[in-house]
């Protein structure tokens, strides 16, 4: 049985080395235009990118909006890419930085979002834990777009208030009123929804 | 149920969706592509879009800069080119009249009076120039000479000799109706030197309006209170040319 685990964890490294290596070779193709490369980076990338913005969207769609700018602006400026930090951070910074920009552009137009309104289906995860993650990530969805945003950029992204502010445009007290009603609202959904479930499992 | 913690709820969102996976539908690929189609087309497309702007900008502007010279040597009353056009050119009456009379302005008044002044007065006595007319009136064959005539090309300068005749027959037969239907053209070249030097200092005063350097300069003298303006002009007999820029810090100023 040990043997089998190593191997797998062998055969995974191996993955993630390939992986790796071929974003770097794809990187050079990308940059001269290579349709195909470009098709092959965000096949490889894509659905890590969904993860991150299917939580800063309300829901799939915007997530997929996001997504399709996000890459887009991949593409233009893969030349601007300087090797520093991973290829996958700089992406995923990319797509937050979209993110942030989408929530500010919805902001100027008074784009009003009813929180109360209904949620299309969430895609298939390929985590095993389907049900939980679904749950987890409708919660977040569900907060209104401030909140969202200044909980994932700073419980997962890991800002700082300061940067959240200059990042959003408001104050750093704001930022952190935010964060505290956010967290506020996601307990107590956790504990209607779960109840001693989820609290066993934290610990 | 015990109340969670910030951490506590802080770790769980990050564990949980920190490295989340979800597979994007088919068509996010299908519209990154086509809009990256658009794209590149329109980057093709601009560069050609461009030049070609700039290309007839360049083409407009040198036609305009070539075609401005005969109109100023017209402007000066040059008799080369005031003579084929009595032939082809007839302005309406109200013009013609005003144009030998315009050195004294004072004359028009009403239609009948500026008759009565082109009939009698001012061929003979205003423009000295007139006396070749009343020469030519006298005998006609003597203005052949005037026309440089070679005797080989003899066929070509008879077209030529022919224009003079019939102009100075307008003015040899019967004044008093020619006056009020023909453009007294021949006026223009007739002048004395008087009225050739206020004929100029009048089209002089046109030419201020007229070019677009001038223009240029109105407004920005207009626009631009420094001694030295933005972009300046000065007048040449070839049109008008850039005699000074002033970039704040870039000055270039030609000498006068």
């Amino acid at each position: 049985m040990q043997l089998i685990g190593t191997s797998g964890h062998l055969k995974l490294k191996a993955w993630v080395l390939d992986r790796t290596f071929m974003i770097d070779s794809l990187l050079d193709k990308c940059i001269k235009g290579d349709r195909k490369a470009q098709e092959s980076l965000y096949k490889a990338l894509a659905s890590k990118m969904m993860g991150v913005c299917m939580r800063y969207a309300k829901d799939t769609f915007e997530a997929e909006d996001i997504l399709q700018m996000g890459f887009l602006k991949v593409f233009s400026k893969v030349s601007e890419f300087r090797g520093e930090g991973s290829f996958e951070g700089w992406v995923r910074r990319i797509m937050v930085n979209t993110a942030i920009e989408i929530y500010r552009q919805n902001l100027r137009s008074l784009n009003v979002v009813d929180l109360d309104e209904v949620y299309d289906q969430t895609p298939s995860t390929l985590d095993a834990d389907k049900l939980e993650l679904n749950d987890l990530m409708k919660l977040v969805q569900q907060l209104s777009n401030g909140y969202r945003m200044v909980f994932n950029m700073y419980v997962i992204e890991g800002y700082s208030h300061k940067e959240i502010a200059a990042k959003l445009g408001i104050s750093e007290g704001a930022s952190k009123s935010q964060l505290s009603r956010a967290r506020s609202i996601l307990k107590d959904k956790i504990i209607k929804m779960e109840g001693l479930n989820y609290a066993s499992n934290i610990g | 149920m015990r109340p969670i913690s910030d951490k506590e709820l802080d770790k769980l969102f990050q564990h949980r969706l920190g490295n989340l996976e979800i597979e994007p539908s088919g068509a996010v690929w299908k519209k990154i592509s086509v809009r990256m189609d658009q794209k590149r087309r329109k980057k093709s497309l601009f560069p050609i879009f461009w030049m070609a702007a700039a290309s007839i900008t360049v083409i407009i502007a040198t036609g305009l800069w070539y075609f401005r010279s005969p109109q100023v040597i017209f402007l000066h009353g040059s008799t080369d080119s005031a003579k084929p056009i009595l032939d082809t050119a007839q302005p309406e009456p109200s013009i013609l009249v005003e144009r030998p009379v315009s050195p004294d302005k004072t004359l028009i008044t009403n239609p009948s009076d500026l008759k009565l002044v082109s009939s009698t007065e001012v061929s003979p006595e205003q423009y000295t120039g007139v006396q070749n007319t009343a020469a030519a009136e006298a005998e006609l064959p003597l203005i052949e000479p005037v026309v440089p005539v070679a005797e080989s090309a003899n066929r070509l300068n008879q077209v030529q000799v022919k224009k003079t005749i019939q102009v100075l027959s307008r003015y040899s037969d019967d004044q008093s109706a020619l006056d009020a239907n023909q453009p007294d053209k021949t006026a223009k070249f007739d002048f004395s030197d008087d009225g050739i030097n206020q004929y100029e200092a009048e089209v002089r005063k046109q030419k201020k309006i007229r070019s677009i350097g001038s223009l240029v300069n109105f407004v920005m003298s207009k626009v631009d209170k420094r001694e030295d303006k933005l972009i300046e002009f000065k007048e040449s007999d070839e049109g008008s040319e850039v005699s000074g820029i002033n970039l704040g810090l870039v000055k270039i100023k030609s000498k006068k």
